[in-house]
């Protein structure tokens, strides 16, 4: 068995319920907080919208999107489900396990072995090389060289690029990025995908093409979650939910 | 994360840009070049400094009572302590010799002795010297000649003139047999000499045999500052066994009363000179290795503040504090690696530039090359923490956050 354990995870049978909220409230930090630790240009942008009172439950197999205007709290809340940032209130359990009891650590390492995260942009090293980006992951799991390489590439296969697996990040159209970022979501065999806008800027060729990634990824036993501006993942999701004003949500079935 | 993972990931960030990673290990490499041309030039100087020092400073000994001895005042030493001297084995010439201190200044005469005083100078000292003093001290007459042992067996009135003692007194020539008076007391000068090898300073005084001060003038005054002492001329290398003897021999019943003036050896005077330019060199080569490393500290600090969103990915995607920490370690200790490596090429080549240029044999010790780039790696370590800290700090919710900002 050279593969990771969790293969076995994802083998387990798990929880139905695979993400509990509970009246989470989160926010960003402060704009001058943030300032003082990075760079200047970041002081003029806008923080992810604050969130309070979500409830929200995703089961295992399920494929949801969260829908909502701009600047509802969409991409704070995926940072709350990422494990990216801690809520200020509520209580968050993935896969049964109260994660505001954890550290640091094992927040790192539930992010790194239960989910798979795809950004908007994608965020890939530019200078390196498709097959490097989508090894890091495993990298960081401390898995040896040649098979962190041979599991990369088999991700690449998956999402259709093992033929530009050596040409640096930067040279790839912003459709072959986006299949980077998901295979390189995909490489520690994670149950769940979490995905933030994975069309956006995308042309509507570029965009079918990634949303048909996923709901295959989907229909292979994943559970998907996924926030879009536009309808199109909506249309394929199994369940389709809004963010309004403040945070308060409404469900609809898709 | 495994250890060769973390140089790959430091590797691959230093290889996509090279012309930054230059500009950022240059400073170490130029303060890793200096300490490698600082030692190797030192150690290339040193054979030329061994060969600036003469066997000559290695040869003279001077002999003085250091503690009170059974005279209370006057001549310390024996009579025959120049015959005495002469018998030890290695030496080549000795003799007793102490200044006077007088109260009348000399004053020349043309004629002969007693015939009625001219110039008064004050400023020629007078020096009580035997005559086997004037050949330790490598006194060579050039007009007359020197006193001998008769001239100090019998207290003659006799002087030797330091040519520019001669000068100040208005001597110039033989002729006419000047004499000096010295404190009312005529002496005729015999001869002026122009070369006082060992004591350079002689040729501007009058020197008379001891013999004849005693009598004229009194034994030394200790009070004045007139302290006698024996010089003594040895072969080459005989200068510390002498040294050892000398108050033996002088005085074999209290040779504890006798302090003599070793020459340091050239040995000792070569480490004390290198001592010197070493701990030059060092502290000119740690203000150096220092602004390395704060500028190496500084762009890298500006570096981790730029690439924010890169480390903050490498969070989100399971990378923890530590190892955020450690990219950044292994980067700087990487370029410190490299400006290490390129610093000790320049270094040992302008050793060997300077070196040929100057006919010297290059000297370098590999204790000095070879730890050189592994200083380098220690320096850019030591540089890359407090960014590292920084670095660790950054919050992983940035890597989704920028998606807004974008």
């Amino acid at each position: 068995m050279r593969q990771p354990s969790t293969l076995e995870l994802r083998a387990r049978p798990i929880s139905p319920a695979v993400i509990e909220l509970h009246g989470i409230g989160a926010s960003y930090p402060g704009p001058g907080r943030r300032s003082r630790r990075g760079p200047r240009h970041r002081q003029h942008c806008l923080a992810p919208a604050a969130l309070s009172g979500v409830d929200l439950a995703v089961r295992s197999g399920e494929f949801v999107t969260l829908t909502g205007p701009p600047r509802s709290g969409k991409t704070t809340l995926l940072s709350v489900i990422a494990l990216l940032l801690r809520p200020v209130a509520g209580s968050y359990l993935l896969n049964g396990i109260d994660t505001s009891m954890l550290g640091d650590r094992d927040r790192a390492a539930l992010r790194g072995r239960q989910m798979g995260l795809v950004f908007q942009p994608p965020h890939l090293l530019p200078a390196r090389s498709a097959l490097d980006n989508v090894a890091l992951p495993l990298l960081y799991a401390g898995i040896p060289g040649r098979p962190r390489r041979s599991a990369a590439l088999d991700c690449l296969d998956r999402v259709g690029l093992s033929g530009q697996a050596h040409r640096p990040a930067a040279e790839l159209s912003a459709g072959e990025r986006q299949r980077v970022a998901i295979a390189r979501a995909l490489v520690t065999a994670p149950g769940l995908l979490v995905c933030d806008d994975p069309t956006a800027g995308l042309d509507a060729g570029q965009a079918a093409q990634v949303v048909g990634l996923l709901t295959e990824l989907h229909a292979a036993g994943r559970t998907v979650l996924v926030t879009s501006r536009d309808q199109l993942a909506a249309a394929y999701s199994s369940r389709c939910v809004r963010i309004g004003g403040g945070g308060a949500e409404t469900n609809a079935t898709g | 994360m495994r250890h060769a993972d973390a140089i790959g990931e430091a590797l691959a960030t230093i290889v996509v840009r090279p012309a930054r990673a230059f500009v950022t290990s240059l400073g170490i490499a130029v303060a890793v070049a200096w300490f490698v041309v600082a030692l190797g030039l030192v150690s290339t100087a040193n054979s030329q400094v061994a060969a600036a020092f003469t066997q000559r400073l290695a040869t003279q000994l001077r002999v003085i009572q250091t503690r009170p001895g059974p005279v209370p005042a006057g001549d310390p030493f024996p009579a025959d302590v120049q015959r005495r001297i002469d018998a030890v084995d290695g030496v080549v010439a000795a003799g007793v010799y102490w200044p006077l201190r007088l109260a009348v200044p000399v004053v020349v005469s043309a004629g002969s002795p007693g015939a009625g005083a001219s110039r008064p100078v004050s400023s020629v000292p007078v020096v009580a010297a035997s005559p086997g003093f004037l050949s330790a001290a490598g006194i060579r007459a050039g007009l007359g000649r020197r006193y001998g042992d008769w001239a100090q067996a019998h207290a003659a009135q006799v002087c030797l003139l330091g040519s520019a003692a001669a000068r100040s007194l208005g001597i110039s020539a033989l002729r006419g047999q000047p004499s000096v008076v010295i404190n009312e007391e005529a002496c005729v000068v015999i001869g002026i000499f122009t070369r006082a090898v060992r004591q350079p300073s002689l040729l501007g005084a009058v020197l008379l045999p001891t013999s004849t001060a005693q009598v004229l003038f009194g034994p030394p005054d200790l009070g004045a500052g007139a302290r006698p002492a024996v010089l003594i001329q040895t072969r080459p290398g005989a200068a510390q066994v002498v040294a050892r003897q000398a108050p033996y021999v002088i005085s074999p019943t209290l040779p504890g009363q006798f302090g003599v003036a070793v020459p340091r050896s050239p040995q000792g005077l070569r480490d004390q000179v290198t001592a010197t330019l070493d701990d030059l060199f060092a502290l000119l080569g740690w203000v150096s290795l220092a602004i390395g490393i704060l500028s190496l500290a500084n762009v890298t600090w500006l570096a981790v503040a730029e690439r924010a969103p890169e480390y903050a990915l490498r969070r989100a995607l399971g990378a923890r504090r530590r190892h955020v920490a450690l990219h950044v370690l292994w980067e700087t200790a990487m370029l410190g690696l490299l400006g290490g490596l390129a610093g000790a090429s320049l270094g040992v080549a302008v050793v060997v530039l300077v070196a040929r240029t100057r006919h010297w044999e290059p000297v370098l010790a590999p204790l000095t090359v070879l730890p050189a780039p592994l200083a380098g790696a220690a320096a850019g370590a030591l540089a890359g923490l407090i960014p590292a800290i920084r670095a660790a700090r950054i919050a992983p919710a940035r890597a989704l956050a920028s998606s807004a900002a974008a």
